[in-house]
């Protein structure tokens, strides 16, 4: 098991390389010309000299993989330069958007846990039941709506129709209510699913069979069926952390919540290209360390991956 | 008093009316074994699942069954569930996938014997030992922390065999259990079952195609075919005077196919008779 867990975590060095690399080659593939766009953004006018004296100053002089290689051991110091708007610090304006945004993805989890689960086990329990039917039903709605409209029908309704949620902005525990919805809906249904199907898969096993002419309790099996359950569903619901932390970026922006995602997009229309590689690379690395607990978590459930590796 | 009683089991499927068990009766007296035999798909695993209450939701069972004398009552699914294991103990034929691939084998045998004999779970740890020391697993205490998937099929058989015996049934059903087992595993499994059934007194379902074993055995043979019983009754009269055509196609048929099986049961017997037997394979 250590050292399963040692080699997993020597193989995410190189991922981590190559993701790197790949966003700075994105950012420096774009066509505009960084040194002339921070001088646009500060309404400087972008002549000759004041290009030059700008590339200089953000070292864009240098050939490309000097500048990579700088760029690569500043930010392993989590120096990502400063933001070309207002010249801050880019790692600082980050930290400041960070804990709305994991507040959100926060909320948004516990939802998705909690109602997914539920509706996930109840559904298996009781299968084909009109409970059940209407359920799957809800699901196949929920799977197909895109979250942009449902974030819009959700404050027409519950902030404008009945006032019951502010549209917008992050004030108080109920404003969150709204976002963490939107965001967590289609996640709810796919986990919803997911559980289902996989303990109804599991619940016709020949171990379940043979649970039961031991004579053991109902309790009992349904929990071997959801140990199994969940072993097959915790890759899946443990990459929906990332995923809803980085899903925030069009839900931040429709309720205007002060978090990471609604800071990367406005750093986009700005072309504030230090913030997006810090986004991109830190989304990145996100993603591959989720990646790797969930790994280390089912193998510390299940023998058999342990076994294989 | 007759142990084990079954009245008219029939099996329809709801989803296209197909009749699966057609009205089967036949009874289990205690410390006998009564062994059910026919081909793949004669609907012996599904007799004994039918038994249990254990069958698929779209299959209704109908008949009666009685044990001790008392009709099992349908549609009670706590009282069936307290018949399950404690009165009424089954070995599955395929002991690769019986076990929960999460749990070791210590802990899916201390969960059995702990639900069943309502004892600590310490005392269950010692009694799963004992039975699979007798079920000649002498490593036990090395066994029980191992995952299924860590051990071989043979093994999981014992643990399955070793699990039922120490809860000490009244009824055993073994569906098929030598299937799955090399001839030399074979015969210490048909062993231990002639050893409960002297110890304990426990009957008996004895589930096979294996002619070989049956007749070893087996007092009482009910002849299966296409989800009918074709012949029931005395175990030797089946195997010397079989009245019906399809029995004395398979005593015929089968009884050459189980000589390895029996050579090694009757090892002795086998030195003399060696060039004789080797003819009939």
């Amino acid at each position: 098991m250590r050292n399963y867990i040692i080699r997993r975590i020597l193989l995410i060095i190189p991922i981590l390389i190559g993701i790197s690399f790949i966003s700075f080659l994105l950012i420096n593939l774009n066509p505009s010309d960084p040194a002339e766009v921070a001088l646009r953004v500060n309404e400087i006018v972008p002549t000759d000299e004041a290009v030059t004296a700008m590339r200089e100053e953000l070292g864009l002089d240098k050939p490309f993989f000097q500048r990579y290689i700088i760029w690569l051991g500043n930010s392993l110091r989590l120096d990502f330069g400063n933001s070309y708007v207002n010249n801050k610090p880019v790692s600082g304006e980050i930290l400041n958007a960070l804990p709305a945004t994991l507040y959100l993805a926060a909320v948004a989890l516990i939802m998705t846990l909690g109602i997914s689960m539920i509706a996930g086990i109840l559904c298996a329990i009781f299968e084909d039941s009109i409970g059940d039917k209407i359920t799957r039903g809800i699901i196949f709605v929920a799977t197909a709506m895109p979250n942009f409209w449902v974030g819009l029908l959700l404050m027409w309704l519950f902030a404008v129709k009945l006032d019951l949620f502010p549209t917008s902005g992050m004030r108080g525990f109920t404003s969150v209510v709204l976002p963490a919805t939107t965001l967590s809906l289609s996640y709810i249904a796919i986990y919803t699913r997911l559980i289902r199907n996989s303990m109804i898969q599991n619940k016709n096993e020949n171990y379940i069979l043979y649970g039961r002419i031991r004579g053991l309790g109902n309790w009992v099996i349904i929990k071997h069926i959801l140990k199994n359950s969940i072993q097959s569903s915790i890759t899946a619901l443990g990459m929906s952390i990332p995923k809803l932390i980085s899903g925030t970026v069009i839900v931040e922006n429709i309720f205007a919540w002060p978090g990471i995602g609604r800071l990367c997009v406005s750093a986009i229309f700005n072309r504030d290209y230090p913030i997006i590689q810090a986004y991109i690379v830190m989304m990145a690395t996100l993603f591959v360390v989720c990646n790797l607990l969930v790994d280390i978590f089912s193998a510390f459930l299940d023998p058999r991956i342990r076994r294989m590796t | 008093m007759t142990l084990l009683k079954v009245e008219n089991l029939s099996v329809t499927d709801l989803r296209n009316g197909e009749r699966i068990l057609h009205g089967l009766t036949f009874s289990l007296e205690p410390n006998s074994c009564l062994a059910i035999v026919g081909e793949s798909g004669s609907g012996k695993s599904m007799t004994c699942k039918a038994l249990l209450q254990l069958t698929n939701p779209w299959l209704e069972v109908k008949g009666s069954v009685y044990l001790h004398g008392k009709e099992i009552p349908k549609n009670n699914p706590n009282e069936m569930q307290k018949i399950r294991g404690k009165k009424i103990s089954m070995i599955l034929q395929d002991a690769m996938t019986a076990f929960d691939p999460l749990y070791t084998i210590g802990y899916q045998i201390e969960e059995t014997l702990c639900t069943n004999l309502k004892m600590s779970k310490k005392a269950a740890q010692a009694m799963g030992i004992e039975a699979m020391n007798r079920m000649g697993i002498y490593d036990a205490k090395n066994v029980i922390k191992k995952y299924p998937h860590q051990l071989s099929g043979g093994m999981l058989q014992r643990c399955m065999i070793a699990i039922a015996m120490a809860i000490e049934p009244d009824i055993m059903i073994a569906d098929e259990p030598t299937t799955a087992l090399d001839a030399i595993n074979q015969r210490d499994v048909v062993e231990q079952f002639e050893l409960l059934q002297r110890t304990t007194g426990t009957a008996i379902l004895f589930i096979s195609h294996d002619l070989g074993v049956v007749q070893r055995l087996a007092q009482k043979v009910l002849v299966m075919k296409e989800g009918s019983c074709v012949e029931y009754g005395d175990a030797n009269q089946i195997f010397r005077r079989p009245q019906n055509d399809y029995t004395r196609y398979l005593v015929e048929t089968r009884m050459a196919l189980s000589q390895p099986f029996r050579k090694i049961m009757d090892r002795e017997e086998v030195e003399v008779v060696n060039v004789k037997s080797a003819e009939c394979i």
